[in-house]
C-alpha cells in the first residue's frame, strides 16, 4: 500500500480506491503546505485522479491562500472528490469554512463520521 | 478561579479581535490555545474570518480605484472632446468671417486704386477732400488686417485634431498665442514678452500652442487677483544646450518643493473648488512628452514659479514663411477663380484683371465643366469650401486632365472646417493661400508661381 507524508501530513493510498490524508496534530495549514499535499495525494494515487478522505480533526488552521489553492483549476486536476473527515469544534470551523466559503468544482461534504465519509466515496460514480 | 480567569482571559483576546474587525483593522489575530475546545474553534473562525475579510476589502478598494481611475479618464476623455468641439466652432467662425474679410479686402483694394486715378485728375483743392477718403481706406485696411490676424490666430489655435508634427519656429508659436491669450492675462498681471530666435523644432502648432495658453492662463491664476500692476508674467524664448526653451514665470507664490513632482498628475490641482479640473497642466506634460521634449518646474527669481519647455531642435529645414515675399513684377497670367461667393469672385476677378487674365467660375461644377474643355491655365485659384462640389473635387479633376497644373493649384480658404477638408489637406499637402489676403500676397503667389516651370505632362 502507498505511503508518504509531507511536513504537516501523511497519505496513504487505501485499497478501496482512495487517498486517505491525515493532518498532524496542531499543524496550521499554508499555501505552500497545500500545493504539497495535492502533490502527495497524486504521487501515492500513482498519478491516478482519485478521490481523497481529509483527515482535519487535528487540524489547528488553515490559510484563506490555502483554501483557495484547494479548489483552484490545478489541484482539482488531481483529485476527483473529497470528503472532509472532523470532530472538535476546531476542526468543524475549519471544515465549515472550506465547505461554505468555496466554489467546489468537484464533489465535497463534510463528515463526522469516518465510516460515512469512506462509504460516500466508495459509492461515489467512477 | 484560575479557569474564570482564562476564561476571561481568552473571551478578551476574542473580543479584541471582534473589535479590530470593526475597525476594519484585520490584521490582528486571537491566540490559539489548542485545547480543541470551542473557544479555541471560535478563535480559530475569528482568524479565518479576518484574514477573509481582509482580503475581500483590499479587493474592493482595488476594484474602487479602477473605478476612480476609470472615471477620473472618462471626464479626461469629455474634456478633451469639448476642447476639440471648441476648436471645431472656433474654426467655423473663423471661416464664416474670412469670406466677407476677403470681399472687403478686395473691395478696399478697388476703392484704393480709384481714389488714386481720380486724385491725378483732380484740383489741388479738391484732392484734400479725396485725402480723408483715402485715410477711412487706410484705416478700414487696417482693420481687415486685424480680422486677418486674429483669424489665423484661432485658427492655429483649433487646429486640435491635426496631430502632424511639422517643422516650425516656436517664438513665432509663442508669440501669437500670447497675442490670443493676452485678454485673459492682463486684468491680472502684466505680460512680458522676451521672444529670441530658437532653433526649428518638429511640433503641432495647435497643440504648441495649447501649451503656451495653458502655461499663460496656469501663471495668471496663480499671480493675486489684487493689484495687477504689481504682478508679471512673464514669458520667453531662448536656445539651451542646442534646443529651444519656453520659459513662462509668474510672481505668484509659486511650487511647493514636495508638490512639484505631482503637479503634472491629472486632476491634482492647488486651485480652490470650482477653479481649476486640474487637467491643464497634465495635457501640458502630455503635449510636451509627444514632442519628445521635457517640461520642468523650479522657483522663478520673480518669486513664483518657472515652467521650462525644452523641446528638441531638428537639422536646419526651410520653415514655410508665414507670408509670401512681395514682388512688383509685372505679370501676364492666365488664372482660373472658383469660388462660390459671387461677391469674391467679382472683385477679386477685377483686382486680378489688372495684370492677369482671368477666368471665373461661381461653383465647382462650373470649374469642372471648363477644365473638362481648357485646361490652359497658369494658376488655379480655388475656394475649398463649396456647396455641393467642393474644392477637393476641383483638384481631382484637374488631377485627371492636367496633373501638372497641380503643382501651381492654390487653395484659397478661411479655414478646413470639415473633416473631409482636414485629412485632404492633410494627406495632400497643397498650396493654400489663407483667407483673407491682401492683393499684393496674391500676385506675389501668382509671380511666385508662374516663375518655376511646369513639369512636362
Amino acid at each position: 500500500m502507498a505511503e508518504t507524508r509531507t511536513k504537516i501530513c501523511s497519505f496513504m493510498l487505501d485499497e478501496r480506491g482512495f487517498v486517505h490524508a491525515r493532518l498532524d496534530a496542531g499543524a496550521t495549514m499554508e499555501e505552500s503546505d497545500a500545493r504539497e499535499a495535492i502533490d502527495a495525494t497524486f504521487r501515492v494515487a500513482g498519478e491516478k485522479r482519485l478521490p481523497v478522505l481529509v483527515d482535519l480533526r487535528l487540524l489547528a488552521g488553515e490559510s484563506r491562500a490555502a483554501r483557495m489553492y484547494f479548489v483552484s483549476d490545478e489541484a482539482v486536476a488531481r483529485y476527483s472528490a473529497c470528503a472532509l473527515l472532523v470532530a472538535s469544534p476546531v476542526s468543524r470551523v475549519i471544515g465549515t469554512f472550506f465547505l461554505r466559503l468555496s466554489e467546489h468544482k468537484v464533489p465535497t461534504r463534510m463528515f463526522s463520521n469516518e465510516a460515512e465519509a469512506t462509504k460516500w466515496l466508495v459509492d461515489l460514480p467512477k | 478561579m484560575r479557569f474564570q480567569e482564562e476564561l476571561d482571559l481568552r473571551l478578551g483576546e476574542i473580543l479584541e479581535v471582534l473589535l479590530a474587525i470593526a475597525r476594519q483593522d484585520f490584521n490582528v489575530r486571537a491566540a490559539v490555545r489548542g485545547t480543541e475546545d470551542v473557544l479555541d474553534a471560535i478563535a480559530v473562525g475569528l482568524n479565518m474570518l479576518a484574514e477573509e475579510l481582509g482580503m475581500e476589502v483590499a479587493s474592493r478598494r482595488e476594484l474602487e480605484r479602477a473605478h476612480a481611475e476609470l472615471k477620473r479618464a472618462q471626464a479626461q476623455l469629455v474634456h478633451s472632446g469639448k476642447l476639440a468641439a471648441v476648436g471645431q466652432l472656433a474654426s467655423g467662425v473663423a471661416h464664416e468671417i474670412n469670406n466677407p474679410a476677403t470681399s472687403l479686402e478686395a473691395a478696399l483694394t478697388i476703392v484704393k486704386r480709384s481714389c488714386d486715378d481720380l486724385s491725378t485728375k483732380l484740383l489741388s483743392s479738391e484732392r484734400e477732400v479725396l485725402g480723408a477718403a483715402r485715410e477711412a481706406v487706410a484705416d478700414a485696411q487696417e482693420a481687415v488686417s486685424r480680422i486677418r490676424r486674429l483669424t489665423g490666430d484661432i485658427r492655429t489655435f483649433a487646429r486640435a485634431d491635426d496631430e502632424a508634427l511639422r517643422p516650425l519656429r516656436l517664438d513665432e508659436v509663442v508669440d501669437v498665442s500670447c497675442r490670443l491669450a493676452a485678454p485673459m492675462v492682463r486684468p491680472r498681471a502684466e505680460l512680458v514678452l522676451k521672444l529670441l530666435p530658437v532653433p526649428t523644432v518638429l511640433g503641432n502648432r495647435g497643440r504648441l500652442g495649447q501649451v503656451v495658453t495653458n502655461l499663460l492662463v496656469n501663471a495668471a491664476q496663480a499671480v493675486p487677483e489684487e493689484a495687477p500692476t504689481a504682478q508679471v508674467v512673464a514669458v520667453s524664448t531662448f536656445e539651451r544646450d542646442g534646443k529651444a526653451v519656453l520659459r513662462v514665470e509668474d510672481s505668484g507664490p509659486g511650487v511647493p518643493p514636495e508638490l512639484r513632482d505631482r503637479i503634472f498628475e491629472p486632476f491634482f490641482t492647488t486651485k480652490p473648488e470650482g477653479a481649476g479640473t486640474g487637467l491643464g497642466l497634465s495635457l501640458v506634460s502630455e503635449i510636451v512628452l509627444a514632442h519628445h521634449g521635457t517640461i520642468d518646474v523650479s522657483s522663478s527669481d520673480r518669486g513664483g514659479a518657472c515652467f521650462d519647455v525644452s523641446l528638441p531642435a531638428v537639422p536646419d529645414v526651410a520653415v514655410p514663411p508665414s507670408s509670401p515675399a512681395q514682388t512688383t513684377g509685372p505679370i501676364r497670367a492666365r488664372v482660373l477663380l472658383v469660388d462660390d461667393e459671387a461677391m469674391i469672385v467679382r472683385l477679386l476677378g477685377s483686382l486680378l484683371s489688372d495684370r492677369c487674365d482671368v477666368v471665373s467660375a461661381n461653383s465647382g461644377n462650373e470649374a469642372i465643366g471648363i477644365l473638362e474643355r481648357d485646361h490652359a491655365f497658369d494658376v488655379i485659384l480655388c475656394d475649398l469650401h463649396m456647396r455641393e462640389t467642393d474644392g477637393i473635387d476641383v483638384y481631382e479633376a484637374v488631377q485627371r486632365v492636367a496633373p501638372s497644373l497641380l503643382k501651381r493649384f492654390v487653395f484659397t480658404t478661411g479655414g478646413a472646417v470639415t473633416a473631409r477638408g482636414r485629412a485632404f489637406l492633410d494627406r495632400n499637402d497643397p498650396r493654400i493661400l489663407p483667407k483673407p489676403f491682401r492683393v499684393d500676397e496674391l500676385f506675389s503667389l501668382i509671380s511666385e508661381l508662374i516663375s518655376s516651370p511646369l513639369p512636362s505632362p
